[in-house]
This record gives C-alpha cells, structure tokens and sequence, in this order.
C-alpha cells in the first residue's frame, strides 16, 4: 500500500482500554459519521486489542475474537464499520502479550496477519512490549511488515519504535506510520525532535502521539496539539470518546484548514525556524502556498517571530508575504521583515502564506 | 509539483566538463530520442556548469548564456529539446560565483528563478561553491526553493551542497525535489562505492518527493570525459554501480555521452527491469542483510515484490547468501521467497537460506515475492 498522506485515526484504546463492546464501537462510528469526523477525513477507528480472548484457538492458533463483547466475530464488525466509510484497527504487539494482556505475535505473525486481513482489518498498530529480551526488535518489525504486506495490499502498518536506530530503519521495513511515545493527554503531545523530521516521509510518517482528550482537556491544548502535528505531517490520531466531546472540540478535529495542512499533497515536514519552546515552524504546501505554525510551549506568555529572511525572502524579491489565519482567526498580515505574534502559554496559531508582487512587480 | 520517482536524464559535467555547446546539446537530445533512452524513461538533458558568463547583463541584471557557446542565446537550443519530448535543465549556485566561476544566483534568486521560468527550464541543479563564509546554507537552499516555486513554473530542484550541514535532515523542507548528499563522482570502482557506502545509513531519509542523489552515473564513460579515470571499470562494476543507483532509489542521471556510449551500456542503462525497480511507486528505502563484509541489500517494492542485490567485491566467485529471517520470513509461515535474476532470468527459491553465486567485481539484482510453500 502506498501512503502519500498521512491519515485520520480514531482510538479507543485510551480511552476504553480492554473494555471495548460492539456497542461502544459503533456508537463511536456513528459519532464519527454524525459529528462529521467522516466527512473531514477521519477513516480508521483503532479498536484497540480488547476484541480477542485472552487464549489463542488450541488447535488452530489463531487469534480468538471475544464474541461476547464483539456479539459476532470481527468481520461482521468491519462490516458494521464500512457501511459509514470507515476502516478497522487493532492493535498488535511484536511481543507475547498485547498491552492488555492479550495474545501478541511474537512466532504468529503470518498467521494473524492473515486472519486479520480476512477479518476487514485495515490498520495494526503494532506494539513492542513484551518482546523477549534476546530478539532483534527491528526483525521482528520486519516481520509484521512483511506478514502484513503478503496477507493484504491495503494494510497500514504502523510501528510503536523509539530511538534513532528505528528512525534509521523503520522506513525499510514496510511500516507506514512510527511513533515514539504515548501521551496521557493533549497537552504531552509536542514537536517531534528535530532530527526525526529528515526520517518523516512520504510513505512511512512519524506519529507525533495520541492525542488523547479527557474531560480535563482544554481547547488550546486540543488546538496545540493538533497545530502539531499538522506541521509535522504527522497522523493526527485522537483517542477519545467521541461521543462525549463538546461542540468546540469536534469544531478544532475537523477543522478544514488544520487537516488540509495535514494531509497536504507534497507532504514535506516543517522547519523549526526559532528555538523551542517558543516554536515557529514553516511548511512547504502545494500550489506555492506556506504554513507557519506558533507555538508557545513555555511557561511565559512570549513574542513568537517569523523572519521572511529565515523563509528565503530578499529584498531585491520585490515581494512580500501575505499571511491569513486558519479559520477561526481572523488576522491578515502583509509583511516583507517578519510576521510576529504574542502568545499566552500553551497556545498556537496557525498561518497560511503567500507571496504576492509588489507594485512595480518584477525582480530588481 | 510533486516529484514521486527519482527523476531521470542526463547531464553534461561527466563527459563535458566546460566543453560542450549548441550543436553538441542537440546532438544529445538526438540521441536520447534515437537510441532509446527518451523511451526507457530519461527525459531531463541538463547543462551543467559554465554556460553563462562571468558578469550580469547591466541593465536586466539576468544571466547571460555564453555566446561562444550559444550564439543565438539558449533559447533555441530550449525549444530544441522541447521539441524532441525532452525537458530542459541548467545549472547555477548559491554563491556569488559558481564552481567554475561563471555568475551564481546568490542576492539575485529571484531573478535567476523568474528568467528561469521564462525561458523554459524544467530543472535546475544549485551547486555550493563560492558563497559567503558567513552565509547560512541552509537559508541559501531555501530562498532558491523559494524563487523557484514563486517562478509559477514546475521545476525539478536539486540541491547540491554535497551533503554538507547534515543536509538530508532539512532539505525536504526547504522545497527540494533531490539532493546530492556527497563530493562529486569519479569514473572509478573506489569513488562510486564510497559514495554508496557512505550513504546506507542514512537511506531511510530518501522517498517520494526528494531523493538522495549519489550523483551523476558513470557508467559507459570507459574512461573517458571530464571525469574519467586511467582505473578503467570493467562491465561487472559498471553494473553494481548502475544496480546499486537503481536500488537506492537514487535519480538516474547519466555522464556518460549518449552519442557515442557502446550498445552494451546503452542497454544496462536503459533495463526495464533496473528501471523499474528504481522507479518503484513505493520508493522505499534498501537495507543491508548480510554477514558484515558482504554486501547484501534488501528492498521492499510496491505489489509486495522484493529486490535483493547481491555485490560481490572479491576478486573471486564467491557464494553469497542471506537468511530470509533477516527480512522478515519464518520457516512456519507457509512461505519461501521466491526470486528470479532480472538480468538472466535464472530461478532461485528458498525459505532458509538463500545462496546466489555471484562472479567477482560484479553484482546480481534479483526481483521476486513470497509464494505458499
């Protein structure tokens, strides 16, 4: 499968854990498609690993939906999801024991790759806990990558790894998506470190982390952290119960210029253009448009600057930048030095920029 | 634009170096579309350095194509290649001057990439000499990237800073479409194979968008050209330099003179087969396998086909070998990876170990899947 664009993801694990119910699952895909999360992009619902029993099929070895919970097997939950456009995803592990307790894969990686590809499964995320200690963790990332690969042609793979010898790797291994940490909560979702981003590619993407919401969340911290990852072309995955969210935050998870920065088409990673934790990123859009992100991730409210120097502006360009803020702001600069901004902690702006002529037009 | 297979073409520095002009360009563009390099998939014929001069026009401040080489200007010799289904590419640089020092693009980005974008270029290739000590690279790359995109005109940029600054962690973002990540190519076995070398660790930063360039191909020159070499390359290491190219995703673009290049090399450089895993749609990264000093690499390719590339660089036959374990297959999985020889046809299967004999100083691309046992 190839992956230009990163994609929208929904999770339960986060939020439900191992207590995931066929009820609970689609509520969750009706919110998905009522609160029009579906119409803005969102096609994977991440299920977690508390659909299987806790024991493998003795004879067979195969992994067990719990029928109870699932009230059938699931396909017939895949099912049930595609009628309103949207994607199953489980999570696996490359070790013995999923984080819940559950059948890893470690020694079955074929063989559940194959029932979960006859099952509707279109996403694994795929875990590395409980992986004995003697194995190479990148074979056995390849493994799944190669299982995944062979039982299906429209399968994401995505990759729970860390550190720069995965980041290095994990491209060759057939993953799609990578990331490095979990976060309890919005607010610990934050830039990927610089060196990731030269790693962060069209095909196989970091993920900056679940975003996942809580009834403590608050909406800066929501937009923050999805500012984020729309710069980092990263996945935006949110853990949450959907059904439960307010009204504001449903308005920021589909926000139409947040995700069209997302998924872009060219794809490109944001620039750090001044030092953290008063962050300025600058992306490269297609149809020559820019985005710049501000974000104040200090404890102090801060003057955030972007130097149309630092962009690749001279003055001899005879241009200047226009600069309009995402939906919801309503700030149009035009500036040929630089464009700043003055924010509280934790909160983040967005701008999409443009070039334009200035009046006499053409190059010195 | 987006750029999603490494681009394809050639380019004059190999065997041209400062040497070539008008009437050579189009016999060149002839022979992209003559021998059948146009139709294998080249379609870029770049000038490198040397074509302007070493001043800007006074008044319009833009570049001046050298008269002694283009006395009609480079307008014609544009529509020229235009006009045999080619794409046209220069070259410039960051600095105040370029490498050979002819004018650079640097305070004048915008005008280069506007004059650019009006006489037709589809490519451009920004080289890293001669630019201020103080200067910030980096930004250099960006401001063209800049330009060029504002240019309104769809061109292949292709950084050159010669993977300096760590260049493969920022360049995507600065708007490049390929970046070259060393010192320049030499038409010798140590000089390519140090290239690649050097490069495998950090191959997981090419993909679709912008591609870690190895550098122009040498393959063919027979020691010839500017950058020929009195170490002659025999066929056997022409192919591992043109099997590694293809393995690594890199973009393919030739040195050698499309005129005169023998039928032999001609039809390694124009393989489908090496084509088309080089232009894979998944373009993803080659990864070593192997005991340690042999050279093994692994590719996974769209559909769930593998290449594997065995490089044998003994001076006898040698046996090499790989454990499919090592990419991922399982003895109880049901599977044995199935590959056959692209350049052959020879049948190899195994679900262990994978044995390929492989002659010296020479290499074997082998493309296949996993089959039910």
């Amino acid at each position: 499968m190839i992956m230009n664009t990163p994609p929208l993801i929904v999770g339960m694990a986060r939020t439900h854990g191992d207590g995931v119910t066929k009820d609970k699952i689609l509520a969750t895909a009706r919110a998905m498609a009522d609160r029009g999360l579906v119409n803005a992009g969102y096609e994977y619902l991440n299920i977690g690993d508390g659909w299987a029993k806790k024991s493998r099929d003795p004879d067979t070895k195969s992994l067990v939906p719990d029928i109870e919970k699932l009230g059938g097997d699931l396909k017939g939950i895949a099912d049930e999801l595609a009628k309103s456009g949207i994607k199953l995803g489980v999570v696996t592990s490359a070790g013995t024991k999923t984080p819940n307790g559950f059948p890893g894969s470690f020694g079955y990686e074929y063989e559940d790759a194959r029932f979960l590809a006859e099952s509707g499964v279109r996403l694994i995320s795929h875990d590395l806990g409980s992986l004995p200690t003697r194995v190479d963790p990148v074979t056995m990332i390849r493994r799944m990558g190669m299982a995944s690969r062979t039982a299906s042609s429209d399968m994401i793979y995505s990759v729970f790894s860390d550190g720069d010898v995965f980041r290095r790797m994990i491209r060759s291994t057939g993953a799609h998506l990578y990331h490095n940490r979990l976060f309890s909560s919005a607010a610990g979702v934050v830039p990927p470190p610089p060196e990731t981003f030269g790693f962060s590619v069209p095909g196989s993407l970091f993920n900056c982390g679940e975003t996942v919401l809580s009834s403590t969340t608050d909406e800066a911290e929501l937009k923050r952290a999805l500012v984020i990852s729309s710069m980092a072309s990263s996945p935006i995955t949110v853990d949450a119960d959907i059904t439960m969210l307010t009204d504001g935050e449903i308005s920021l998870l589909t926000d139409r210029d947040i995700i069209a920065v997302t998924k872009d088409r060219e794809c490109r990673p944001a620039r750090l253009m001044s030092p953290f934790p008063e962050a300025v990123y600058l992306k490269v859009l297609d149809e020559n448009r820019y985005a710049a992100a501000f974000v104040n991730c200090g404890d102090d409210a801060a003057r955030l600057s972007l130097f149309a120097h630092d962009m690749g502006l001279t003055k001899d360009a005879r241009r200047f930048v226009v600069a309009e803020e995402e939906a919801g702001g309503e700030r149009r600069f035009e500036f040929s030095d630089d464009l700043t901004v003055t924010l509280d902690p934790g909160e983040s702006s967005l701008f999409f920029l443009r070039l334009e002529k200035m009046k006499g037009g053409a190059a010195k | 634009m987006i750029v999603r297979t490494p681009p394809m073409g050639f380019n004059t520095w190999n065997t041209f170096g400062e040497c070539y002009n008008e009437e050579v360009l189009r016999e060149i563009a002839d022979a992209f579309v003559d021998r059948g390099f146009l139709e294998a998939g080249y379609n870029y014929l770049i000038i490198d350095d040397h074509w302007v001069m070493e001043h800007r026009d006074p008044v319009t401040k833009r570049l001046i194509p050298r008269p002694g080489k283009f006395p009609n200007g480079i307008e014609p010799l544009v529509d020229y290649v235009h006009g045999k289904g080619l794409k046209f590419g220069v070259y410039s640089c960051v600095g105040a001057r370029t490498c050979g020092q002819k004018m650079g693009s640097f305070e004048y980005e915008f005008t280069d990439a506007e004059w650019f974008s009006e006489i037709g270029v589809d490519y451009l290739k920004h080289d890293f000499c001669l630019r201020p000590e103080k200067s910030d690279g980096e930004t250099l790359y960006r401001r063209m990237g800049l330009a060029l995109r504002d240019s309104g005109r769809d061109v292949v940029y292709a950084a050159c800073n010669w993977g300096m600054d760590d260049v493969w962690s920022w360049i995507r973002s600065a708007g490049a479409h390929t970046f070259r990540s060393t010192g320049d190519i030499s038409d010798n076995f140590k000089s390519f194979t140090d290239i690649f070398r050097s490069q495998v660790p950090k191959l997981g930063s090419t993909a679709s968008g912008c591609f870690n360039d190895l550098d122009m191909i040498t393959v063919g020159m027979e020691g010839e050209g500017n950058v020929g070499s009195s170490e002659l390359c025999s066929e056997g290491v022409y192919r591992i330099q043109f099997c590694v190219w293809c393995m690594f995703g890199s973009p393919l673009i030739l040195g050698c003179d499309l005129r005169t290049v023998s039928d032999k090399y001609r039809d390694l450089l124009c393989n489908r087969e090496l084509i088309r895993i080089n232009q894979d749609r998944e373009c993803r990264a080659a990864f070593p396998i192997g005991f340690d000093e042999s050279l093994v690499f692994c590719r996974l390719l769209e559909g769930g086909d593998i290449a594997v590339l065995y490089i044998n660089i003994s001076d006898g036959d040698c046996d090499m070998s790989f454990v499919p374990y090592d990419i991922g297959l399982t003895e109880e999985s049901g599977y044995k990876l199935c590959l056959t020889d692209v350049l052959n046809g020879e049948r190899f299967e195994a679900s262990d170990i994978m044995f390929v004999p492989v002659p010296p100083h020479d290499c074997r691309m082998l493309r296949g899947r996993l089959e039910k046992k």
